[in-house]
């Protein structure tokens, strides 16, 4: 049957610039996926939660206020809270590399910096949420 | 993908699991289902024992897009919850799918986002996967789920209407038609479809110019709907607004009283929506059981270019679907 993946986009923080969390839910929809975007000012736990009563199979975060470090490892230790470690979760933002390979070797599946094309974007999340 | 719904049924009951448990049970049942509408007859039968397997008060809400309906379904889901914060008050939110892409933005969560955090609601969007009538196939099961999780009262909100998106009609127990101002004279509400379907009607931005004047047009329409007899007869509730959550508290008044006074009624109902939804999923596995293997162009030929009767090639479908079948299935 049709099977469709569902994709959460969520701005955690404080940082108003949707722009970006924007662009990436509509270059998701263009290439075919459910996205559930859920605004800005959003606290992890809301991410979290808000995913798992969507059961989608990918967090992607968006964030441009310096906090990714925290952001995301709340992120993770809440979904590894609620036994929902099989959602794949990635970012994009104005992360410095040295901190997306730290973000990497946390359980980051990937961290997309500003410039990254969208074709490329599309390829490696259906590339995660297929290995998922 | 191939969890039997049943297990799941039993995951969800078992008293060992943790909340947090039963609502990822829940929420991947809810998937399944979206993804294989038809297998809402397996949850049908795992809970068709069951009395109170359905919520006291399935509401849906409906209108044009841009009228309100999420901020309105938010507004009504905080006044519900400060009634009951034992309860668990469930959402179910249709949003549209590309007919391009067959992607999707689900966005009426986001009025919602408050509610996220609290362990006594749930919601979920829905894409409409290329499905015509206000609703995606798979809301029924997903609706029933969260009846099976005991939401109630369940809020089911569809897509943005225009006039003949009426589909809400057979899931719900009461019908809420929001309107907004700017949206038309009286013409339009003499015309059939959607202000047909209202158990009750709203004006949603009562801030805004125009809002009495829908409010008091509404009112007309209703009266004649009266004098002419018409059927279902509506309620007018008073002018809201959601944002501000003015008239909130009445609507709320409103719809438990309905449910209050309705729910015999409602009963016999809910179990004649049960058979049509079996019945819906018979008939859709059957159209696809009919397209397997079926070149559909060849189909288009005969008719189109060897000027065949219709009936004929649908008979000769149909004929040659029961031979494939007997064949796979062995039967």
């Amino acid at each position: 049957m049709s099977h469709k993946t569902r994709i959460l986009i969520g701005k955690p923080g404080l940082d108003g610039h949707d722009r970006g969390a924007k662009y990436i839910s509509q270059v998701l929809r263009d290439a075919g996926f459910e996205v559930i975007y859920t605004g800005i000012r959003r606290t992890p736990e809301e991410i979290v939660e808000a995913a798992v009563q969507e059961d989608v199979q990918a967090i992607g975060i968006s964030l441009l206020s310096g906090s990714h470090i925290e952001m995301f490892a709340r992120i993770l230790a809440l979904l590894n809270e609620k036994g929902a470690t099989d959602i794949v979760v990635f970012g994009g933002g104005t992360i410095p590399s040295g901190d997306a390979e730290k973000l990497k070797k946390s359980g980051v599946a990937a961290v997309f910096t500003p410039g990254t094309p969208a074709k490329e974007i599309v390829e490696k999340v259906r590339n995660l949420v297929s290995n998922s | 993908m191939s969890q039997s719904i049943q297990a799941l049924v039993g995951r969800i009951r078992s008293e060992d699991a943790s909340d947090a448990e039963r609502r990822r049970t829940a929420a991947r049942m809810m998937t399944i289902i979206e993804d294989e509408p038809f297998r809402i007859v397996e949850l049908i039968q795992a809970v068709i024992t069951e009395e109170d397997a359905h919520s006291k008060l399935v509401v849906g809400v409906t209108g044009p897009s841009g009228s309100g309906k999420s901020t309105l379904t938010d507004a009504v889901v905080s006044e519900f919850r400060k009634r009951n914060s034992n309860g668990c008050v469930g959402v179910v939110a249709v949003d549209p799918s590309s007919p391009f892409t067959g992607g999707a933005i689900l966005g009426d969560r986001i009025r919602m986002m408050k509610h996220t955090t609290d362990p006594g609601v749930f919601i979920r969007s829905l894409a409409s996967r290329g499905h015509l009538g206000g609703l995606s196939l798979g809301t029924s099961g997903v609706s029933r789920v969260m009846q099976l999780i005991g939401c109630d009262p369940l809020i089911i909100e569809t897509v943005g209407v225009g006039q003949n998106e009426v589909e809400i009609l057979e899931l719900a127990d009461l019908v809420v038609v929001v309107q907004s101002p700017g949206a038309g004279d009286s013409t339009q509400m003499l015309k059939a479809g959607l202000l047909e379907i209202g158990d009750v009607f709203v004006v949603n931005k009562s801030d805004l110019p125009g809002a009495e004047d829908v409010h008091s047009q509404l009112r007309s329409m209703i009266e004649l709907r009266r004098e002419c007899g018409s059927g279902r007869e509506p309620v007018l509730a008073v002018p809201i607004c959601a944002h501000t959550g003015k008239g909130v508290a009445e609507l709320v008044d409103l719809l438990s009283r309905l449910a209050e006074e309705n729910q015999s009624l409602w009963r016999e109902r809910r179990a004649a929506q049960m058979r049509d939804e079996v019945r819906h999923v018979i008939l859709e596995t059957a159209t696809g059981l009919l397209r397997e293997g079926v070149d559909e162009q060849t189909l288009v030929r005969r008719v189109l270019e060897q000027g065949e009767a219709l009936e004929e090639v649908s008979r000769d479908l149909v004929a040659r679907a029961a031979e494939e079948i007997k064949r796979h299935h062995g039967s």
